[in-house]
């Protein structure tokens, strides 16, 4: 193996749980977060040579992540899952994981936030960037964060009103077993 | 709805009990250097190609994360012995002082690198330690402080496999000395050599804690090194397998006391890096099942009186081939056997002819995962 990449196998190493947790966070369901990272650990790959020179590496793997998680929403994994239910269950529930209810509803409460307001909480409130920083990451201007800021909150705590009107049920998961 | 409400929210979320990662950094590599070698082809004007390859991005594999011992020692640890080798099936390294409320959670035992995290909670990793074995790592300490102090900027590199050009990591100032040992800072990690051409680095990890460099020498400082620890215990055993197969890494979990496999790669003489059959064995659970590879096609059979998903996924010029067996609920547990290319036995013959499932319960684990 050639220097760079045991260098980037080391990256990825001590990365890889926070990378999981970020995605988990944007799609709400392990596995498929499996997936996202997965994609963007490869392109992260093809572009090492300019990731490792970033200033902000790490700043770096986490803006392909969420163009992946937004890319995605697009394309391959939500075609592939919504074709097979069984597929679908068998992810959303992997080997011995179970949550709480109350899990469940904070999930599905996070789930019916639009994807790109979703992105934007976790970036802001879990990966602890700024408004700024936020937006390099988002491609978008810093008053698009804050203006899709409030509007993701406003749609988590809609979703977690005791007393909601209808919610979205797009994403809102199953559980079995 | 606030911000602290929100942190809470995913600090939460986040928390809950992941399943081990199907993330496989080496597939990411190949892949990545399939796409590069793509675009090099375009660049230079090799057109056919590139159209196929684009299309061809599936889904992750498999790779576990690391686990730790279950102790608190003191920071007394005796001058650690140099060893050019570990073994996979015992862990060389522990932790040894903590913070309060950090336990070691799990561990990763190869045979020239070992890695072990811990945290406040299972899946909340907060530190980290890799132990290198002697010989692999160069420059030695003395080298890099001379050219730390010649204004130089030395690179450290550790070959954890034979052949292999190494990590690299960039030391990039001199930490107060780890008992007596000369360390270096490198980020938020303190590296120094434990014992002759032997390294070890320790870390703080995770996106919430604040660096704390004194906690972080403390910890180093308490870390163990060749100390008697417990064999690693598996649930499974192997049985009949050609004899050159071993257990080459293993990754483990720190289950009330016990170092529990949870997945484990075979080496053998003729099996390549990228055909290593690969071993996943976890406690079932009623919801237990199991992973299907979007790019495989998939069958449920019953082996040996147990319902069992076998995926078969077509290799390609640069992938070879996958065999995968996989039980929801084999005797209380939830297995799944890989193996790559053509090298047999294949997963459904090891499911059927070589395996012996010893179960959940830990009295009847061994530590002798390939009878």
């Amino acid at each position: 193996m050639s220097s760079r990449d045991d260098e980037y196998t080391e990256y990825i190493s001590t990365r890889m749980m926070s990378l999981r947790r970020t995605a988990y966070l944007l799609c709400q369901d392990w596995h498929r977060a499996d997936d996202l990272v997965q994609a963007a650990i490869t392109k992260l790959y093809v572009h090492w040579t300019r990731a490792r020179t970033a200033d902000h590496i790490d700043a770096y793997a986490r803006t392909v992540l969420v163009h992946e998680f937004l890319g995605e929403r697009r394309s391959a994994w939500a075609r592939r899952v919504s074709l097979d239910g069984q597929v679908t269950q068998a992810r959303a529930d992997p080997a011995g994981y179970h949550d709480h209810d109350d899990l469940l509803d904070l999930r599905a409460a996070l789930a019916a936030v639009p994807p790109r307001q979703r992105a934007t909480l976790v970036l802001r409130f879990y990966c602890d960037l700024n408004v700024e920083q936020a937006a390099q990451v988002l491609g978008c201007s810093a008053g698009t964060v804050k203006s899709q800021t409030v509007k993701g909150l406003a749609a988590l705590r809609r979703a977690l009103d005791p007393d909601p009107g209808p919610q979205p049920a797009g994403e809102r998961k199953t559980r079995h077993g | 709805m606030d911000e602290p409400q929100v942190r809470a929210i995913f600090e939460r979320l986040s928390g809950t009990d992941a399943p081990p990662s199907r993330v496989d950094a080496g597939l990411a590599r190949l892949r990545g250097r399939r796409k590069l070698r793509l675009r090099r082809a375009v660049m230079s004007g090799t057109p056919a190609v590139a159209v196929a390859v684009l299309a061809l991005s599936a889904s992750g594999l498999v790779n576990v994360m690391p686990h730790g011992p279950d102790r608190s020692h003191p920071a007394t640890s005796p001058p650690p012995p140099a060893t050019a080798s570990f073994s996979p099936l015992i862990p060389y390294a522990e932790f040894g002082w903590l913070p309060r409320g950090v336990s070691p959670l799990t561990g990763t035992t190869g045979r020239f690198s070992q890695y072990f995290t811990a945290g406040p909670k299972a899946n909340r990793t907060t530190w980290t330690l890799a132990v290198i074995a002697a010989g692999r790592c160069h420059p030695s300490s003395g080298q890099i402080l001379r050219q730390l102090r010649r204004g130089g900027h030395p690179v450290l590199r550790c070959a954890t496999e034979p052949g292999h050009a190494g990590y690299g990591w960039t030391p990039q100032r001199q930490a107060p000395s780890v008992n007596g040992h000369l360390a270096f800072w490198i980020d938020h990690q303190i590296a120094w050599e434990y014992a002759r051409d032997s390294w070890a680095v320790v870390g703080q990890s995770g996106m919430h804690v604040p660096m704390h460099p004194r906690l972080i020498e403390k910890v180093a400082a308490g870390a163990l090194f060749g100390a008697p620890q417990p064999a690693l215990m598996f649930p499974i055993q192997l049985t009949g397998l050609p004899a050159t197969w071993r257990v080459d890494s293993v990754s483990f979990v720190s289950d009330a006391g016990a170092l529990r496999a949870r997945q484990f790669v075979l080496a053998g003489a003729g099996l390549l890096p990228t055909a290593q059959p690969l071993v996943d064995v976890q406690l079932a659970g009623p919801a237990s099942s199991c992973y299907f590879y979007p790019g495989g096609q998939s069958q449920h059979r019953t082996i040996s009186g147990i319902a069992a998903v076998v995926t078969h996924r077509s290799g390609s010029p640069e992938f070879p081939a996958t065999f995968q067996v996989c039980a929801a609920h084999a005797h209380g547990l939830t297995l799944s056997i890989a193996t790559y290319g053509d090298e047999r036995p294949r997963a459904v013959s090891i499911f059927s002819n070589h395996l012996r499932i010893l179960g959940p319960d830990r009295s009847r684990w061994t530590v002798h995962p390939l009878g």
